[in-house]
């Protein structure tokens, strides 16, 4: 007479302790090798570029966006109120400007008219690291 | 009857000789509570290696230019590089800036992107002129 095992009807807690050290695994590692940040008023693409090096972390970040969308910090603002705002600090240092590759570079630069106009002394360009060939 | 005291309607775990006292603390709430903290650091985290590429504002750029006469102005276009209002290849461009360089330490490059150029060019541009010991670069409109 051929005897079968009976099938494995309870769930058992010690069988998914493989499963929880996975996860604690992963969760450490996100912890540890990601960096929590502030979602970004809108989606920007920074340009890719070969400069190594971060110089800080900047008090102020302004956006830069494509359809000329401006952003401090996470309150879109226009032109008029940027200055404004900028002027409102009490010391302003370095400003980090995180503008997408595919906006036109004049465009850029009139940002940076106004952000020396508001008293910017040193302005970090943001950029992300080059896409290997 | 033995098997009268070990019915199947009242378990009788510590009494049981096929497994050990167990701890009455569940696993499952435990697993549900790191899931839910894995999938918030997945997404609130950031994994892009962003660098800075500092950049003299235009007043300084302007100031610069007054204190010191070594300025070169490059224009930049969709397509090709100006020096002096006369196109220039690229490599011809980073050879004159060099030698440029060696003779004036205090060397200012403008950049002046003409309209169309998309920020990703310029930005290749100053990693070029970076690339080849340019350290003063600014950008005007």
């Amino acid at each position: 007479m051929i005897r079968f095992d009976k099938p494995v009807t309870k769930i058992d807690d010690e069988r998914v302790l493989p499963l929880v050290n996975v996860v604690f695994l992963l969760l450490i590692f996100v912890m540890i090798t990601g960096e929590v940040i502030s979602p970004d008023p809108f989606q920007t693409k920074p340009p890719h570029s070969t400069r190594e090096g971060w110089a800080g972390t900047p008090e102020t970040t302004v956006y830069v966006g494509l359809d000329s969308r401006i952003a401090l910090e996470n309150t879109p603002v226009t032109e008029a109120m940027l200055v404004g705002l900028l002027q409102e600090k009490e010391e302003l240092g370095v400003v980090r400007l995180k503008a997408d590759g595919r906006v036109l570079a004049s465009q850029v630069v009139a940002v940076l008219e106004l952000l020396s106009s508001a008293g910017a002394r040193e302005v970090d360009l943001v950029t992300v690291s080059a896409v290997s060939p | 009857m033995p098997g009268l005291f070990h019915s199947t309607a009242v378990p009788d775990r510590i009494n049981s000789n096929d497994r050990p006292w167990r701890n009455p603390v569940r696993l499952t709430p435990l697993i549900d509570v790191v899931f839910i903290l894995l999938i918030f650091f997945m997404l609130a985290s950031n994994y892009e290696d962003w660098h800075a590429v500092p950049v003299d504002v235009p007043v300084r750029a302007e100031a610069a230019i007054d204190s010191v006469s070594d300025v070169v102005l490059v224009e930049i276009a969709p397509d090709q590089l100006r020096l002096s209002a006369e196109t220039i290849p690229r490599d011809v461009l980073i050879a004159h800036l060099e030698s440029q360089l060696l003779e004036h330490p205090d060397l200012v490059v403008l950049i002046k992107p003409v309209d169309g150029v998309l920020l990703q060019e310029v930005v290749s541009l100053i990693d070029l002129l970076s690339d080849s010991g340019m350290v003063r670069i600014s950008l005007i409109r």
